[in-house]
């Protein structure tokens, strides 16, 4: 039992670690908005459409 | 020597422009004196002709000057060029169509706000403009006075004064066509508010991308806003590219159901009302009218609101109003998520036997529920912050904030427009930054986004949320957080200035601030906008801040002590080791001594590391580091910690510090992107970092200096 809820809680702990790197690469990339998402006009990720190239 | 000619341009395209023939078209309301300055430019031969098409009489004439031929087009007198009347549709079709080399547009100088109206659609248009002021001794007379100077820079068009009926201003205009039509044709922005602007974006993206029509596609802004304006021409228009006038009127629909939700009010409405906003942001700066001219309702507002007296006290009183509210009418909300997460961690805990150590059991109680719950538990803080900025957003107040800020920082040096970018920084950095892109110059692009960070973010709320009602009584809670936004409103504005003084010396290019009339904002609009601040929040928390918690978790429990090491101890003390044998807490403990003169310890450092993913991680961080035992992980457990651990001054000091330090990794990477240079991203984040130091050390030593003072005193 208790090595099941160490081998769960690696996994937890390595799924974070990969999410947050994952973010901050597509971010820092530009693949991704860099913010958690916004509703700004001047926006001009890829995610939030040609806004910002005004 | 004046000239008749045969025939008015036809809607061909004009015929290869050769340098020594011009076209002018003549534009103006009706009774601007339009006619008398076509008189008088071409001496009163003019030839008039049906337009093409429609029954409209649109005279003609020619003037020689120096060789050149102005060939001068008369249109039909309109108010604006919306598709509603034939004039409207003559004259907008004629500038579309043939394209004139430019566009010489009458104003009744003395009723310059209605006449500015139908200017303001030819500068959408992106045409080459020219502004004649005529009638403008009967403006001088009813006590109106223009800064002509300034209003041309503002408006990025050369201004004539004129009086049609004495022929004074007509060689001016004749010199300024002359040299106008070497002009580059500028593109020509006003803002229609945010949410209308991202629609108008929508709708252009489309037209640009899926539209098989170049003239359409070479105007795609314009005939953004116009299909927003449901302006039936402009539909009819799209309706002859069969291929994708579906997608683009679809999107065009749902534009207008957007806009309408939010607004209460049709989307044609409301862009007519942002551009009597823009004039009236233009008018208000450059033009002086006697007592007797200020008539409207928001005029008489205004005369309050944005008074050179009144202004800045009363928007400081606006935002403490909007803070006190805040606190006030969210304590009750944050008590009841408390109890929740307080009953979920207990419910979680519950899964294994009393007094398991369980590993899986900490990493949800300790880690998740303690680090996300203690973030979420300030949802309704944002919630009614946002709440109260969309009401003053949509009732226009924000609109007359900015535009006292313009005049403060015009007049310490800085460019007046960077304080839209700031206050898009009390929601987020990021958007912030990006909205630095409306600044023309590099200098004051620069400056405003390394600034930016200074404003305190909607991400740091959680943390003063926390910290304020642990430290401070009610009474001085709203006051409290007043000053720590205005701290970083003040640093900003000083950092701003020294480097504009520096590093980034030069002209501020001039600029309209629209000034939209006053209106009562819609319930389901607020309601929008705070549920889109308050989904983002809690996206945020359920993604990367989960992610934070369990790996910032994993760094405040592993590795662990060795058992021989707990012999003897109590169960706080052992937890107190396991705390300092983790890798946070190594880490902390080697950034405590530089951390000591501030008044944190090495568990603030740990805290502070973290927030450098985002800035709520800080308060999961010392969720995750408080969390002595799944007893006592709630929020109120939390403050209640913090006061044993902290005195208000450090409390202070913790908030000082976060506000000016280092900005998340997320604004880092954004003036990255957006200066092009890791240079200026490095600076900006060393810079904030070292200025919060310096800050916040001059705050904690002189703050104890004068409490042992007092003390010693009492």
């Amino acid at each position: 039992m208790i090595i099941i809820e160490w081998i769960i809680t690696i996994a937890i702990v390595l799924t974070a670690i990969y999410l947050v790197a994952r973010s901050f690469y597509r971010s820092s990339t530009g693949k991704d908005s860099p913010c958690a998402g916004c509703t700004s006009t001047a926006c001009a990720s890829k995610k939030h459409g040609e806004a910002g190239n005004r | 020597m004046n000239e008749q000619t045969p025939d008015i341009p036809s809607n061909e395209q004009p015929a290869t422009k050769q340098p020594n023939i011009i076209h002018v078209a003549l534009a103006g309301n009706p009774n601007s004196g339009k006619t008398t300055i076509f008189n008088n430019l071409t001496g009163a031969r003019q030839h008039v002709a049906n337009y093409p098409g429609v029954t409209v009489e649109v005279k003609s004439g020619e003037r020689k000057v120096d060789g050149v031929r102005l060939q001068i087009v008369d249109l039909p007198g309109t108010y604006s060029l919306t598709a509603y009347s034939r004039e409207e549709l003559v004259a907008r079709n004629y500038i579309i169509e043939n394209q004139p080399d430019v566009i010489v547009d009458i104003l009744d100088a003395s009723n310059l706000e209605r006449n500015l109206y139908l200017a303001v659609q030819f500068m959408e248009l992106a045409v080459p403009l020219i502004l004649v002021f005529n009638q403008s001794d009967i403006a001088q007379k009813r006590g109106i006075t223009f800064d002509i100077q300034k209003l041309s820079a503002l408006l990025n068009t050369p201004i004539v004064l004129s009086v049609g009926n004495k022929n004074i201003g007509t060689d001016d205009l004749v010199d300024t066509i002359l040299n106008r039509t070497s002009y580059a044709r500028e593109r020509f922005n006003i803002s229609y508010g945010k949410d209308i602007d991202s629609e108008i974006a929508a709708v252009q993206s489309i037209l640009e991308s899926r539209c098989s029509l170049e003239f359409v596609r070479n105007k795609s802004k314009w005939f953004a806003i116009k299909l927003i304006e449901d302006d039936e021409e402009a539909v009819k228009l799209i309706q002859v590219d069969r291929n994708s006038s579906g997608e683009i009127l679809k999107t065009v629909a749902c534009a207008r159901i957007k806009i309408k939700n939010i607004y209460g009010s049709d989307p044609e409405v409301i862009i007519a009302e942002r551009r009597y906003g823009f004039i009236s942001g233009a008018c208000q700066k450059c033009i002086r009218y006697s007592p007797e001219q200020r008539h409207n309702v928001s005029d008489k507002i205004d005369h309050v609101v944005i008074s050179k007296v009144f202004g800045l006290p009363l928007f400081l009183v606006m935002m403490y109003t909007v803070f006190f509210l805040t606190f006030k009418a969210g304590a009750p909300f944050i008590h009841w998520l408390d109890t929740f997460f307080n009953w979920l961690a207990y419910t979680v805990s519950s899964c294994w036997p009393e007094g398991s150590d369980s590993i899986l059991k900490s990493l949800l109680a300790d880690g998740i529920i303690g680090g996300v719950g203690g973030v979420i538990t300030f949802l309704p803080t944002i919630l009614l912050l946002f709440m109260a900025i969309s009401i003053l957003e949509d009732t226009g107040y924000m609109a007359r904030a900015a535009f006292i800020m313009d005049r403060i920082m015009n007049k310490i040096g800085l460019h007046g427009k960077s304080f839209i970018p700031l206050l898009t920084g009390f929601g987020c950095s990021v958007p912030g930054i990006l909205a630095t892109r409306t600044l023309e110059h590099e200098h004051d692009r620069l400056t405003t986004m390394l600034v930016l960070p200074l404003i305190s973010c909607g991400a740091r709320l959680p943390i003063y949320a926390l910290i304020i009602p642990a430290f401070f009584p009610l009474q001085w809670q709203a006051p409290v957080l007043w000053i720590i936004y205005l701290i970083g409103i003040l640093l900003a504005v000083i950092c701003a200035k020294l480097l504009r003084a520096t590093l980034f010396k030069g002209e501020q290019a001039p600029f309209v601030l629209e000034l939209p009339p006053y209106r009562v904002p819609t319930v389901k609009g607020v309601l929008i906008h705070m549920w889109e601040k308050g989904y983002l929040y809690i996206k945020k928390a359920g993604t990367l801040i989960l992610a934070m918690s369990i790996i910032l978790w994993a760094f405040s429990t592993f590795p662990h002590p060795p058992d021989d090491m707990k012999e003897g101890l109590s169960k706080h003390e052992i937890h107190q080791l396991e705390m300092s044998y983790s890798v946070a807490g190594r880490f902390g403990k080697i950034v405590e001594p530089l951390l000591r003169p501030l008044g944190f310890d090495w568990r603030i450092g740990t805290a502070l590391i973290g927030a450098l993913a985002a800035k709520e991680v800080f308060v999961a961080q010392l969720g995750i580091i408080f969390a002595v035992s799944e007893e006592e992980d709630d929020s109120e457990t939390l403050r209640s910690k913090l006061r044993k651990s902290f005195s208000s001054l450090s409390a202070f000091c913790i908030m000082i510090f976060t506000l000016i330090s280092a900005p998340c990794i997320a604004t880092f990477a954004a003036t990255r992107k957006e200066s092009n240079s890791w240079r200026w991203a490095f600076f900006q984040f060393f810079g904030l970092t070292g200025l919060a130091y310096i800050v916040t050390l001059i705050f904690y030593q002189a703050g104890s200096f004068l409490m042992s003072f007092f003390r010693g005193a009492l």
